[in-house]
Order: structure tokens, then C-alpha cells, then sequence
């Protein structure tokens, strides 16, 4: 299924709406609206494309929608109601700080320290892509240095324009025992294409496999990647 | 007879937390409750309603939380608040008073024209 035109009108909503911490919030409730009105079509008989273009001519016009939703998602007033608003603009500064970091930074184009062959316990090529919305995540491979730290090397770039910084975090890591490695940190460099490696310390070298898991509404991945020592995951 | 409007014109603050008086629900059930009670008299663009939700949350007459629904979409319910609901006691008394003048003018008229 097809859902172009419903993605291009909250597209158009949401381009009025200045105030982007709400964003998803506000086109998860309009796309359920949507689907919730063409699925009813649909089953009153509608084909799909039919359904979909009575949906969004009943929802209104994108732009007087955006237009009166962004009167009532003021920065300003979202920041001093809302606490958990606070919290995230503040993330955002800090975000703003880390960015122009890198920025100046002259390992601008560099990439993520490699590590001395000679430390290295096992290397495990993943290879694997996952998407979510316009974020493109690559899991490249898995490294266990003799110290016992486990690194994940993956990369991030969005399909879209640069019109919003995405990046994913608060993936759920659990071994083969389903021990859940909450201890991680993360260390980026950015460009178009950001590189990242995610360390855990002290990571027990006997583990059979690993299993990188995400889930947020309703986007979600599993990955298992096999802990054996020139074993590959196909 | 179709009356068209949209959720941005007032007077639907005094809807919207009638309906939600009685229970909590989210957007797509509050238009298809609308359009039963009313047997779809009002040709709503129903996008519009969002708006004046976040505007009623907003000024804390409704707060929102989220649950699953039956077709794993997750579902923005409002729910009235204690603010809301005397909000909601004004409301009705100001419809009331504007209800009974506008009907004694009315019927005034029309009693006349007979």
C-alpha cells in the first residue's frame, strides 16, 4: 500500500507548525485519524486510492490546520508548561553545543579510531541495514577487545534533506542469556554519513550471540548478531 | 438541511466537553460521535478538531494520554479535567442564557408573522 498522499498532507500541516518537538506527536494523531477514516471507507466500499483522497478532503486544508496547530504549540509556552519540554530543549542546547564541536573539529571527515588488531578477541561483520522513517542505520561490526569492551561500529545518514538532525539512540542490548546491558556510551562523529561506535565494558567473551533491539511507536527492529570468532551472520 | 463549519468557529468548546464529559475518547471517535448525535448536520472539516483539542489541553480543560488501540495504532485519548468540567458548568449556563433570548426573539417574530 501506497500511503504517499497521506505522508505529502501532514507533510504540509506540519511544515506550519514551527515548533518540531511536537512533530511527531501531532502526525501520529492526524495519519491515525486517516487510516481510521479510510479503513471505514474502504470497508463501505471504497477502493484504496478512493478512500484515501476523501480521507484528506475531509480532513480540511493542510495549511489553515498547521496554521491553527502552530498557534497552539508555541515554543514559548511549551517550554514553561511543560517540564518534559524543558528537559528537551535543554538537550537540544547541549545537542546544538556537541554539533558545533564537531563542527570545529578537526576530525571532521575522519573516521572512528580503529582499533590495534592486536587487542582484538573476535571481530564480527554484521552488515546490516535497518530504516526507520528517514533514518538509515548500518550496523557495520562487532569487535571484543582482550580488555572485555564490546564495540558495535554502525552509521547513521537520513534519506531526506538536512531539514531535521535525526539520530537514534536507546537501543535494548541483551546477550544470549537475555542480560540486558544498560551501561553503553556512544561516541559519534558526524558529517552527512555520522559514525558511531557504542562500547559496553566488561563484556563476558563466553556469549553466544547478541541481540540489538529498538522500539519506538510503532517502528521497531530486532537484530541478532552470533558472538563466535569467524563466525558470519547472514 | 447541512450546516457547514468548522471546529475553529466557537461554540464547539461546549461540545467537545459535553461529549468528553461522558467519556474519554480520542479525535476519530469524537467526529463519529458528533455525526451521530447530530445525524451528521454539521459537515465538519475534521482536521480542525485538532486544533481546538490541543487548545483545550493546552489551557488545561482536557488532558491526553495514549493507549493501543485493537489495530496496534496507538490512540490519543482526552479526558476532561476538574478545570474542564467547571469550564464545562459555564458554558452551558452562557448557552443557556443566549439559547433562551435568541428563541424569545424568534418566536416572538414568527408568532407575529402568523
Amino acid at each position: 500500500m501506497n500511503f504517499h498522499e497521506i505522508d505529502k498532507y501532514l507533510d504540509n500541516v506540519l511544515d506550519h507548525v514551527k515548533y518540531i518537538f511536537d512533530h511527531n506527536e501531532i502526525k501520529e494523531e492526524l495519519k491515525n485519524h486517516i487510516m481510521d477514516k479510510v479503513e471505514y471507507l474502504v470497508i463501505e466500499g471504497y477502493d484504496l486510492s478512493e478512500a484515501e483522497s476523501i480521507a484528506l478532503k475531509e480532513m480540511g486544508d493542510a495549511k489553515k490546520i498547521g496554521k491553527e496547530l502552530n498557534k497552539q504549540h508555541n515554543p514559548i509556552i511549551g517550554y514553561i508548561f511543560s517540564g518534559s519540554k524543558v528537559v528537551i530543549a535543554l538537550l537540544l542546547i547541549v545537542n546544538i553545543f556537541f554539533l558545533f564541536q564537531l563542527a570545529i573539529s578537526p576530525f571532521f571527515s575522519s573516521t572512528i579510531e580503529k582499533i590495534d588488531e592486536k587487542d582484538i578477541v573476535y571481530q564480527v561483520d554484521i552488515n546490516k541495514e535497518v530504516v526507520v522513517d528517514d533514518l538509515v542505520i548500518k550496523f557495520d561490526e562487532l569487535v571484543l577487545e582482550k580488555d572485555n569492551k564490546l564495540n558495535l561500529f554502525f552509521s547513521q545518514y537520513t534519506k531526506s534533506s538536512l531539514k531535521q538532525a535525526v539520530s537514534i539512540t536507546g537501543f535494548e542490548i541483551r546477550d544470549s542469556e537475555k542480560n540486558l546491558y544498560l551501561d553503553y556510551f556512544v561516541s559519534t562523529i558526524g558529517g552527512i554519513i555520522s559514525k558511531s561506535v557504542l562500547t559496553i565494558e566488561d563484556f563476558p567473551a563466553d556469549k553466544a550471540f547478541l541481540t540489538l533491539h529498538y522500539e519506538y511507536y510503532n517502528r521497531d527492529f530486532t537484530i541478532k548478531v552470533p558472538l563466535q570468532e569467524g563466525e558470519k551472520d547472514e | 438541511m447541512k450546516i457547514n463549519r468548522g471546529f475553529i468557529a466557537g461554540g464547539t468548546h461546549l461540545l467537545l466537553l459535553t461529549l468528553l464529559n461522558k467519556e474519554d475518547m480520542y479525535g476519530y471517535q469524537i467526529i463519529g460521535e458528533l455525526a451521530n448525535q447530530t445525524d451528521n448536520i454539521f459537515q465538519f472539516n475534521e482536521g480542525t478538531l485538532y486544533p481546538v483539542l490541543h487548545k483545550l489541553e493546552k489551557e488545561g480543560y482536557l488532558k491526553s494520554y495514549k493507549l493501543k488501540g485493537e489495530n496496534g495504532r496507538n490512540r490519543k485519548y482526552y479526558q476532561i479535567t476538574k478545570k474542564g468540567e467547571r469550564q464545562l458548568v459555564v458554558e452551558k449556563e452562557e448557552w443557556k442564557v443566549f439559547f433562551e433570548s435568541m428563541n424569545r426573539v424568534v418566536t416572538y417574530e414568527f408568532s407575529w408573522n402568523w
